[in-house]
Order: structure tokens, then sequence, then C-alpha cells
């Protein structure tokens, strides 16, 4: 069977006060096409559906319109788990009931891993769950950290029946070295989340979420579908695009979404910014400025604003060095006793030097204070 | 400061004691305080700066409005927290002083380092605020971002930021530099101003000024006047000499005129005096002598005096011995009287004893009669007694004989026991082999069925056997039947290739008339194999069913023989059946009862016998010791009965000894005892007189003896000395009366012996003077001086004249001259004064930062380099929110009058302009606020020594962020984690609760609040 791997939607997300409804559902459009025209089965959501615990309605409109499309239209199967944006609870609504229509949400974490069987795959459902989750199951587990606590949870799992393909859907962050976006939400301090993607050896296919790069881990088979859309402008680099796997030789076929509008940074000095020849070509698209003027531009944003409309970040990087010259002078300040701060004050505001009995008198009022320096 | 646990009693909405350990939370580095309105989150920030400070984290909740309004009186506030700073811990109380029923209690806050103890509040509150080194407002300004306040910081005024970071950076002895040089500055103006007016006074002082005011030409003409005046004493001082040279010498010759005119007349006055003098001559001789005749009067005046006591001494002696005659006739009366005294004694004393022997035997009667009323009152007690004891003893024999019987009867009863027993003991076999019988029944029922069961299922597994047998042998024959089909086909194909006139390689026939012919549906080879395998699988199958049908069988016939055992066990011949058994059940359960029942029977008499016994045993017992009771009181009645007999022949014998003893009685007793008292009183009297008498005699003779003896001596020594005086006396007086005389004069003596002593002396040196006097005047005479004299006086008045006018010159001199040098001095004092003034005043003016164009001052100027840097490190943050939108940065020009030097504007990276705090929006305020406080918490972390203050607590305010803020701002604080510091949230966001695992939650219950800690 055939399936498409998509992942992080972030339904209702706005990008700095910028909504993406429009080309979210324009990303959902063409996975309903393609659904339609390339035979595929089913459709698998690994996580994040939701930007927040409690969507806005219009979020939760296009997902009720996008899920219908597929289940009472088109008759394919959706396979959908929660991430660590979503509200587990909220997304479970009428979980159970939807099933017998070809609906499977899985949001909590149980004793075994949930599956669904379909001819030869069986689709094994792992919502995101946090250490504590696992330790709530299983009280003897020991392991605070995600890594550890996964490894135990997967040891308590019954061994895999390699007679069917096995496809495991999880929503974390596995990969030491996985490519991370500004936009992800960081599970915990400190790196203690990353798993070990030896872990899934022996699945045939994991289809993760949560990280928003289109990536594989360590294997091809350990994929991230990275997120629908741009969320960061960090991500600008980044082809996003949707995963077509064939069960019958497990290959994939990575497909990239189209939209009307993209997400860029542009770098140039405000003269050329400025200049209605150049850059026609992202005109409409939503736009962070980095200019590389020296000083500062009045009223840059507004100006540019006329010439791009969606304009959403402007930021000055030459002149974000300078805050570490001011601590070096604060260093400077604590070492330098009391009277040569003095003599140096009085050079400033008045714009001559202390004489020797002025000094002196300076020196002798100080006498008490000159023990602790200025500190 | 870390919070390590919080303990809170009757404070706010926290009524029972509520304790909060933050230690978990401290390592989680964030947490979040959640619950609904009003439940009580912001009371916790409240109780910890109470706890620290006594006062609320926000100014608009005071302290009044701590207590709880669900407590008691008699429940105090208390509020009770752990910390830990700098490594050590520290354990505050404070209670809150309240009004219970009307009398005032006061608080009691003390604090706990260790082992030392503050007490007090105001104390308290100093030892935190030392500790932490910043006061109530300021903690709240740094570590509180109050509910509504948290911009304070942000709007803050530059002096009230001076205020804060003056403390955390210490930087106060800057101020102090500050005021040290202002008190200075007017120290010394006020002293220049001082001695400029000194001048003037002293320059108004001087006579001869012309000017207004003192200058620096003053003191040239000074100068010059002085100098003149000098001159021009000098002058006058030399003519003053002049004329007092002349005014002596003509003194002198007046003097020595004087001189002679006075002796002469001295001389003459001297001439007089001795004239008078010689006329008193002839009065002094004769003084003289009386002094001689009273001199030799006092020589023999005390020889008069001795006489005369020794006579009187002869007097008294003889007064004596006359008093002496009488002492003794007196005592010769006396001896007279004693002796017939002594007569009457001796009857007396006859009398006495006889009294004496009547005493004692009114005495024995006495006490005999007391026993006698004794023994009468014994005999009508125990006759009492008698009567009671003999009715007592009667009911209880009564008693007895009943009890007796009784127990007769109870032990004919017990003796029945042990038939009894044995007749249970019976029973109870039966009922046991009634039980026996009926579960062997039940046995053979069930065995009975199973057999029956077996019975069926042999018959199934034998109909499937042959059922399966049946298939295999179809099968079998098919199978056949496909391998004749095959051979048929083989043969066909042969068959098919076999061409006329070709050998058949079967038959080997070179004609075939009769060609097999093809068979199509020939099963192929697969499909041939799989029926070969199907029939043996089936064959398989036979086999098996054909086992379990025979197993089957066995099991049958092992049932049948068990039943058939069972039967003859329990005697049983009829066939079986259903009904059998319930016929054979329900006679045996019938026997079971009956013999259950009468078993109980025996069972409850026997219970009743024994316990029959037991009750006979005890009243034996009773009876036996009622029996003993009787046998004591007989003996009692016996014992009384003989007292009685005792106490009768008692009083027979007394009244045998004392036959009229009635009569005796104590009257009688005493007025015998008081004679006899009488008696001995009188005998004593008469002794006595007797020993005074003798005595007194004894005394008489030794007095007499001693003074016969004085007077005799006595006699003698005044008669020698009487002649002695006698003697003396003629020799210096003629008569005796001229010697009273000359005594009686003794006391003029003195006086006499001065005057004439006197009048010499006088006489002599009168008598030298004249001599001298005249040789000094020889052949001078006397001289008129009245017109010298008028002389003198004339140039004497002349002379004071020119004095005068010399001695105030001279003073005018010496004082402006005084003045002058005064202000010499001043005019140099004054100069160095100015410099210095100069100086300070100078260094004042740049130090306080009124003359530079910025108008900062030198504190400023250092705070604001420390400024800079909490707005450096605020703005890491404040990128973070803003995603680089915002920074801060200082003011640098002056705005107004005030202060400068610590104000705070914004850029706006996107408009590319300065924004003035104030108009940012709600959300962006907060963001901005919360920057700043985490770079002044950084900063003050990073650079202050002592001040540690890695706690933060930010009360709400994320209600007013958007999602991208909100997630933008958890991100930065979540960064923070990696730093010492911990954060406290209070907020009801939802999306806080999602993102931030520890925290404490508060419920708000009807008896107050109660709250959990999660982490």
């Amino acid at each position: 069977m055939k399936l498409i791997h998509i992942a992080d939607l972030h339904l209702g997300k706005m990008l700095k006060l910028y909504n993406l409804l429009q080309l979210q559902k324009e990303c959902l459009i063409q996975i309903e096409e393609a659904m339609r025209q390339d035979d595929i089965d089913g459709l698998i959501i690994a996580g994040d559906v939701y930007d927040r615990a409690i969507p806005p309605q219009e979020a939760v409109n296009l997902l009720n319109a996008f899920l219908s499309t597929i289940i009472n239209d088109l008759h394919k199967k959706v396979y959908m788990i929660s991430g660590n944006h979503d509200s587990s609870d909220r997304l479970n609504f009428a979980s159970s009931i939807l099933e017998a229509s070809g609906l499977f949400i899985e949001t909590h974490l149980q004793e075994q891993i949930v599956y669904h069987e379909e001819d030869d795959v069986r689709i094994y459902m792992l919502p995101f769950i946090r250490p504590i989750d696992i330790r709530r199951l299983y009280p003897e587990c020991p392991h605070t950290n995600y890594n550890d606590a996964f490894a135990y949870y997967l040891s308590k799992q019954q061994p895999l029946d390699h007679n069917y393909r096995n496809i495991l859907i999880t929503h974390q962050f596995v990969g030491f070295h996985a490519l991370t976006s500004e936009s992800e939400q960081s599970l915990s301090v400190g790196n203690v989340e990353v798993i070990d993607p030896g872990l899934f050896e022996d699945f045939d296919y994991v289809a993760l979420g949560h990280l928003h790069a289109p990536q594989y881990v360590h294997q091809e088979k350990i994929r991230y579908s990275g997120s629908l859309l741009k969320y960061s402008f960090d991500e600008v680099k980044q082809k996003k695009g949707y995963v077509i796997i064939d069960t019958k030789d497990m290959s994939f076929e990575l497909v990239p979404f189209k939209n009307s509008q993209d997400v860029v940074i542009l770098k140039d000095s405000f003269e050329n910014l400025n200049d209605p020849t150049c850059y026609q070509d992202y005109r409409n698209d939503l736009i962070a400025i980095e200019l590389t003027d020296t000083s500062i531009i009045p009223h840059a944003i507004e100006q540019l604003r006329l010439l791009f409309p969606h304009v959403l970040q402007l930021t000055y990087p030459a002149l974000m060095g300078q805050e570490v010259n001011d601590i070096h002078h604060m260093d400077k300040i604590r070492h330098t006793s009391l009277v040569e701060l003095y003599e140096d004050f009085y050079q400033q505001s008045t714009g001559t030097t202390l004489d020797e009995a002025s000094l002196k008198i300076i020196g002798e009022l100080l006498e008490g204070g000159e023990i602790d320096e200025a500190s | 400061m870390k919070p390590l646990k919080l303990e809170m009693q009757a404070f706010s909405t926290y009524l029972e004691r509520t304790v909060v350990d933050f230690e978990r939370l401290n390592q989680a580095g964030l947490y979040l305080i959640s619950g609904d309105t009003g439940a009580g989150k912001t009371t916790l920030f409240d109780a910890i700066c109470f706890a620290l400070y006594g006062e609320a984290s926000g100014s608009n909740r005071s302290s009044d409005v701590f207590r709880s309004e669900y407590a008691p009186n008699d429940i105090p506030t208390i509020v009770e927290l752990t910390f830990m700073v700098g490594g050590h811990d520290y354990f505050v109380h404070r209670e809150m002083a309240y009004y219970s029923s009307g009398k005032p209690k006061p608080s009691n806050d003390y604090l706990m380092v260790e082992d030392k103890l503050t007490k007090g509040k105001k104390e308290v509150t100093h030892a935190i605020k030392e500790l932490l080194g910043v006061d109530a407002t300021q903690f709240k300004q740094i570590v509180m971002l109050a509910q509504g306040e948290f911009s304070r910081l942000l709007y803050a005024s530059s002096n009230d930021r001076v205020k804060i970071f003056r403390n955390i950076f210490h930087t106060k002895n800057l101020q102090e530099l500050e005021d040290k040089l202002k008190n200075k500055d007017r120290e010394l103006e006020g002293a220049v101003s001082k001695k400029k007016t000194e001048l003037d006074t002293l320059l108004a002082s001087l006579s001869f000024n012309t000017q207004e005011a003192y200058n620096s030409e003053s003191l040239t003409l000074i100068k010059e006047h002085l100098d003149k005046m000098l001159v021009e004493l000098s002058k006058q001082g030399e003519q003053r000499e002049k004329q007092a040279i002349s005014y002596k010498e003509k003194q002198d010759h007046y003097f020595s005129l004087k001189q002679d005119n006075e002796r002469i007349d001295q001389l003459e006055k001297l001439k007089k005096e001795q004239a008078e003098l010689l006329e008193h001559q002839q009065d002094i001789i004769s003084k003289s002598t009386t002094i001689s005749h009273i001199n030799k009067a006092l020589e023999i005046l005390p020889m008069e005096k001795e006489c005369q006591s020794l006579s009187d001494n002869v007097e008294k002696l003889s007064v004596e011995e006359k008093m002496l005659k009488a002492t003794k006739a007196q005592l010769n009366e006396d001896e007279k009287q004693y002796q017939t005294r002594l007569i009457k004694q001796d009857e007396l004393k006859k009398q006495s004893e006889q009294l004496h022997d009547t005493l004692i035997q009114a005495k024995r009667a006495m006490s005999m009669l007391e026993a006698l009323k004794e023994s009468q009152d014994a005999i009508l007690l125990h006759t009492k007694s008698i009567k009671q004891l003999e009715e007592d003893y009667q009911v209880l024999e009564e008693d007895i004989a009943q009890k007796e019987k009784r127990i007769a009867r109870d032990n004919k009863s017990v003796a029945e026991l042990p038939d009894f027993i044995v007749a249970l003991h019976q029973n109870e076999e039966q009922v046991n082999q009634y039980n026996d019988r009926k579960n062997k029944i039940h046995e053979l029922s069930d065995l009975f069925d199973h057999y029956n069961n077996k019975v069926e299922n042999y018959y199934e597994a034998h109909q499937l056997y042959l059922k399966t047998l049946t298939s295999y042998s179809e099968l079998e024959a098919y199978l056949n039947k496909q391998y004749a089909l095959r051979m048929q086909a083989n043969y066909g194909v042969i068959a098919a290739s076999l061409k006329e006139g070709e050998p058949c390689p079967v038959c080997g026939a070179i004609h075939h008339p009769h060609l097999a012919k093809r068979v199509d549906d020939v099963l192929s080879d697969e499909k041939l194999a799989a029926l070969e395998k199907k029939v043996t699988s089936s064959k398989r199958d036979v086999d098996l069913k054909f086992d379990e049908a025979n197993e089957k069988k066995n099991a049958i016939l092992l049932t049948k023989q068990e039943i058939k055992r069972l039967k003859d066990e329990l005697k049983i011949a009829e066939e079986l059946d259903k009904d059998v058994f319930i016929r054979l059940l329900s006679d045996i359960t019938q026997k079971k009862d009956e013999a259950g029942k009468s078993y109980q029977e025996s069972y409850t008499h026997i219970e009743y016998l024994k316990k029959l016994s037991s009750s006979v045993a005890m009243s034996q017992k009773v009876l036996d010791s009622s029996k003993a009771k009787l046998l004591a009181m007989e003996k009692k009645i016996l014992s009384l009965k003989s007292a009685i007999e005792v106490a009768k022949t008692s009083i027979a014998t007394i009244k045998q000894q004392y036959p009229d003893i009635e009569s005796y009685s104590k009257e009688h007793l005493i007025t015998l005892e008081a004679d006899y008292a009488q008696i001995q009183q009188d005998i004593k009297a008469i002794t006595t007189m007797g020993e005074k008498l003798k005595r007194d005699q004894a005394i008489y003779e030794t007095k007499q003896q001693a003074n016969s003896i004085n007077l005799k001596a006595a006699k003698e020594t005044y008669d020698i000395k009487k002649q002695a005086f006698d003697q003396s006396l003629n020799e210096r007086f003629d008569s005796y009366e001229n010697y009273q005389i000359s005594k009686n004069q003794q006391d003029l003596l003195e006086k006499m012996k001065q005057e004439v002593d006197d009048y010499h002396m006088h006489l002599k040196t009168i008598q030298k003077q004249l001599e001298d006097n005249e040789k000094l005047v020889k052949g001078k005479k006397k001289v008129d001086l009245s017109a010298l004299e008028k002389e003198l006086h004339e140039q004497e008045l002349s002379n004071k004249e020119m004095d005068e006018r010399y001695y105030a010159l001279k003073n005018s001199y010496e004082s402006a001259n005084n003045i002058y040098k005064k202000m010499i001095k001043i005019e140099k004092d004054n100069a160095r004064l100015l410099k210095d003034y100069q100086l300070y005043h100078n260094l004042m003016i740049a130090t306080t930062g009124k003359n530079n164009a910025n108008k900062i001052s030198f504190e400023r100027f250092v705070l604001a380099s420390y400024f800079e840097n909490i707005i450096s490190f605020a703005n890491i943050e404040l990128s973070m929110l803003t995603s680089g939108r915002y920074e801060f940065k200082r003011r640098q020009e002056a705005k107004g009058n005030g202060g400068q030097g610590l104000d705070l504007e914004i850029l706006d990276y996107e408009s590319g302009t300065y924004r003035d705090v104030k108009s940012l929006s709600g959300g962006e305020s907060f963001k901005a606020s919360l920057a700043l406080a985490l770079g002044l918490s950084t900063m003050i972390q990073n650079y202050t020594g002592g001040i540690e203050l890695n706690t933060l607590f930010i009360d709400e305010g994320f209600g007013t962020l958007d999602d991208e803020s909100l997630s933008q701002a958890i991100d930065v604080l979540m960064k923070l984690r990696e730093t010492d510091k911990v954060i406290g949230i209070i907020s009801h966001v939802g999306e806080l609760k999602n993102r931030i695992e520890s925290g404490i939650i508060v419920r708000k219950g009807e008896r107050g609040s109660q709250l959990t800690v999660t982490a």
C-alpha cells in the first residue's frame, strides 16, 4: 500500500502577526489532490496538528474540512497522533467513534503500542510522551531522560512480527545531529530530550514529527517529513514537502509543496531595497529584512512596506555587536580606583585636567572609601 | 536569596498551617503558581515579603489586611520563612500584632542565624536589610514584579533609580564625597566672608579712619598715620621729662625747710610732758609699799587653809560616835522580841505535822472512789451486750439448719451425672454414622451421572469415527480413479502421437484400431500431489478418531465397575435411578436429624447438672463458715459474763476498805491543803526574823571600833598644824587684822605693779628724746613756707595736664597699632582661605554636576556606567523577547533641571526612531520591564559583592501577551534556568501550564486555601 507522511501542521500559527492559515490550506489541498490521483491508501500525520492546546476556530474548521474530504469523499484511512503543541485530551475527542470510519487517533500512552493492521502492513502509533508519562505507567522505570525512558518502554513491547511491514509513527526529538529550527519549542533544558535513532532499528519505516526541517536521521527509513510551511526565518532555505511511502518495496518519494507566498530573507542596504526595480519577484512574499547599513534609518520599515506589503521584521545585523564593548567597559570601571575614576569624570565633564592640589583633596576625602573599590 | 521553606498560619486566605517546600521548585529553576482568581496566589509573595520586611508585596496592600478573617481570636497570624543567602540558612519568624478581645497582643518577631537570635520587629527588619543589602522598597523593585506594578522600575525617574542603584552598587561613599565637598565649600565661604567683616569692623573702629570699607590700600594708610603718631609721641615725651626734673628740685628744697620747722615744735612739746610726770611721783612711791605687804600675806595663806580643814574632820567624827550609840539601844530591844516569837514557832510545827497526815489519807480515798464508779459502769455495759449476742445466736442457728437441708437435696441430683454422659457419647456416634452414609450416597449419585455422560460421549465419538471412515474411503476411491485417469491420459497422449504403422510403446501393436482417448480433465501434477496429501491426512484422521472412541469405551467400563463397588458397600440392591437416590437420601436425612435432636437434649441437661455441682460445693463452704461464726458467738457471751463477776467483786473490796467513802469530796480536800500551807508560812517568817537580827548586830560592832580610832588621830594632827600657823603670822604681821586687810587686797596687786613700771619707763624715754632734739635744732629758727607751697602746687597741676595728654596719645597709638597688627594677620589668613575656597568650590561644582551641560554628578557618572551595563544585559533579553525590534538606550542629553544621566529610552529598529518608554503598549511594556528586571538581576549577580538576589517573582502580566510573545517570553525564562536563577511565575494563562511542569496549585476551599506542590 502507499502512504503519505506529513507532520507539524501547526494549523492556526501566526508568523509575526501574519496569519498563515491560507498558505496551510493550499498545502492541504495539494495533499488531497495527491491522495486522489496517485492511488494513495492512507495518510500519516505525525503530530503537532495544531499550534496551541486550544486552537483558533478557523484552524479547527480547516482540519475538519480536510479530514472529511479524505475520509468521506476519498474513503482513505488517516493515522494521526498528537504532538507537544497539541492538547492530548482535546485531540482525542470521539477517537473511538471515528475509528469505524477509518480515522485513527492516538494521543495517550498505552502499555503496548497500539497498531492497526492493513493487509501486510502494521502501523504503530506512538503519540508525543514525556518520561514522566512512561514512569506513570511503569513506576519501576528509573530513568528521567528521554532516551533511557524510551529504551525502557520499547523493551517492554511485544517483539515485532517481521511477516508484516512495521511502520512507526512518533513525535520526538530523534538524532543527535538533527537540524533544528527556531520555531520548534524546546522540550527541556540542556538536550535531555534527544533520543538515539538506533532504538528504532527494528521498524521498516519511522514517520517522525517535531523537527521542522525535512531530513532523515542516521538512516533513510527514519525520517522527518518536515513542517508544512517555513515557520521561522531560519527555515527559509529548507524545501518543504511531503513523503510518499510504498510498502511494497519500502521506497520513498519526496514531493515539494507549491505555495502562492514564500518566506524569504532579504539582506541588502536600504538604498537597494528601496529601489523599485530590485527584488521584484519577492513583492508579495513574507519578508524579513536585514539592513546592512551601519546607522539606523529612520522610518525604514514604513518605507519598505510601500514596496513590500508583507515585511514582517527589520533588523540591523551590523549594529548587533556593540554590547560586547560595553561589558568590557564595565570591567574596566570595576578595576579602576575611585580617584582615577574621578579624574576621568572631571576630564569629561569640565574638559580640563585636575590639578595637583585638588587631586590631593579628593584623595583625602575618598580615603575612607578607597578600600572597597567601585564594585 | 532563595526561599527554602515557607510556613503560614491564619495569613490572609490560608487559615490552617500551610507549608510550602521550595527545595524541589528551586531545583526545577522555573515554576508556575496557578489557581483560580482569589485563591491566594499573590498571597504567597505577600507572605515572603512580610516575612522578610514586615510589609506587603504591592503598594496597594497594607500589612493590616493580612490577618485572616476566618481565624478565631486565639490563633495568631504567623509567617515563618527559611531562606538561604550566601550559603547559610536563616530562619525568620514573624507574628502579626492584633487585638484579641480588646487586649492588644504584641508581635513576637525573631530571626535565627545558626545560634544567634535577634528579637523584635524593627531589629529583625534591620538585620534582614543588612543581610540582603536592600530595603523593602528596593527588594520589591528588583526581586518582585508585582501585579500591575512591574513597570515601576521602567518608568522610574532618574532620581528614583539613583536611590535604588546607590544601595546596590555601594556608591554611598560617592554621595558622601559630594556632601563633604558641599559642606567644605559652604564652610570656607562662610569663613572668608567672616574674615572680611572682621576687617571691616576693625577698620571702622579706628578713629582716624576715613574709608568706608576695607580694601587693599587701607593697610598702608593706617601705617602712615601710625608713624605720624609715633613721632608726636616721642616729642611730648621729652618735654615731660624736662619738666619733671625741675619740679623735683623745688620739692626737695621745700621739704628740708619743712622738716626743720617741725623739729622745733617737737622740742617744746617734750619739755611740757616731762614736767607733768614729775608731779605724779609721790603717788607712785606709796603704791610700791602696799605691794610689798600684799606679797607677804600671800605667803602664809595656804597654812591657814590647812588648819581649817583639819578641824572640820574632827567635828565629823564626833557626830558619828553619837549615832552609833543610838543604834546599839535599838538592837537590844529587837533581841527581846525575837525570843518570845521563837517559842510560838514550836507550837506551830506540831500542828503542821498533824494536818499533813490527814491530807494524805484524804487523797487516797479520792482515788478509790473513782475506781468504784468505773466498775459500776462496766457492769451495766456488759449486761446489754450479752442480751444482743444471744438474739443473734438464735437467728444464725435457724439459718444453718435450712442450708443443710438444701445441700442434701442437690447432691442427690448431681449423682446422676455420669449416666447422662455415657448416653451422650452413644448419640454422637450414631449421628456420625448417619453422616457417613449420606456422603457415600452422594458419591454414588455423582458417579452415576458421570457414567451416563460418558456413554453419550462414546456414542458421539463412535459416530464421528464412522463418518471419517466413509469420507476417507470416498477420497481413496477418488484418488484411485484419478490414478486410472492419469494412466489413461498417458495412454491418450501416447495414442495421440501414434501414427498408423508405428509400433505402440506399450503393447507393440502396429495397428491401432481403438486409440485411447485423450482425457483432458486430468488433474495437474501439483493437484494430484495435493490430493495424495489429503488422502494420507484423511487416513491419519480416521485412525485418530478410532483411538478416541476406544478410549471413551474403556472409560465407561471403569466407571461401571466403580458404581458396582459402591452399591455393595451401601447395601443397595435395587437398580439405580433418580428416584432411588431421592428416597435413600431423604431417609437418611430424617434419621440423622432425629439423632441430632436427642443429642442436643442430653447435652443441655448435662451442662445443667455440672453447674449445679459447682454451686453445691460453694454452698457447702458458706455453711461451714456460718457454723464457725456460731461457735465464736458462744465464746464471747461467756467471756462477758465472767467480766461482770470481776467488776462486782472489786466494788465489794473497796466498800470494805472505805465504808464512808461516799462522804469524801473534792472541796474538803482543798480546804485541808490551804490550812496546811498557811501554817508552813508562819513558821518560815519567824526564822527569817532571827537571822536578820544577828546580822545587824555584827555590823554595829565593826563600825564602832573603826570610828573611835579615827577620832583620836584627827585631833592630834590638828593641834600641831595650828601651832605652826600662828608662828608664821607673828613673824610677818603685827596683828591678825593687818594680815586680814592685806589678804583682802590681793586683787589689786597686778594693777598697781603695772602702773609703777609704766611711769618709770615713760620718764626715761622723754628724757632721751629731749636730748636728741636739742642737738639737731641748735641755732635754727622757724620759717614761713606758704609762698613756696603755692608755687609747688601750680607746677604740680601743669605737670598733671601734660601727663594726661601724653598718656592719651600713647594709648590711642597702641590700640591703633594692635588693630593694625590684627588686620595684617587676618589679611594673611584670608588670602590662604580664599585660595582653598576656590579649590573646593571648583571641585564641588564639578562633582555635583552643576556646571557641565549634562548636569551629571560624579555619583551619577559612575552609576551611569553601571546602568549602561544593566542595559546591555537587558538588551540581550529584550532582543529575544521582541525578535530584535526594540533596544534600550540611555538618554545622553539633559532635559530639564533635575539630575540626569539615568534616563531610559527605547530604540525601535523598525521605525528607526527613539521612543519614550511610556509610549509602549501594555504587552510591550511588560516585556521591557521583564527584560530590565532580568538585566538588573544578572548585573547584580555578576558584579556586586554581597548582594545575592538570584530569585525573581513575576506576578501576572503574561495575560497581556499574544501567543508568539508568550512563547518567546517562556523561551527566555527557560533559558535562564541554566544560570543559578530561580524564577517563580504567578499566572492563570493556560498555555503556561502546558509548558512549565513544576509549580504550586492553589485551591480555595470553604475554610481557606490549600495548596499542593507538584514537581
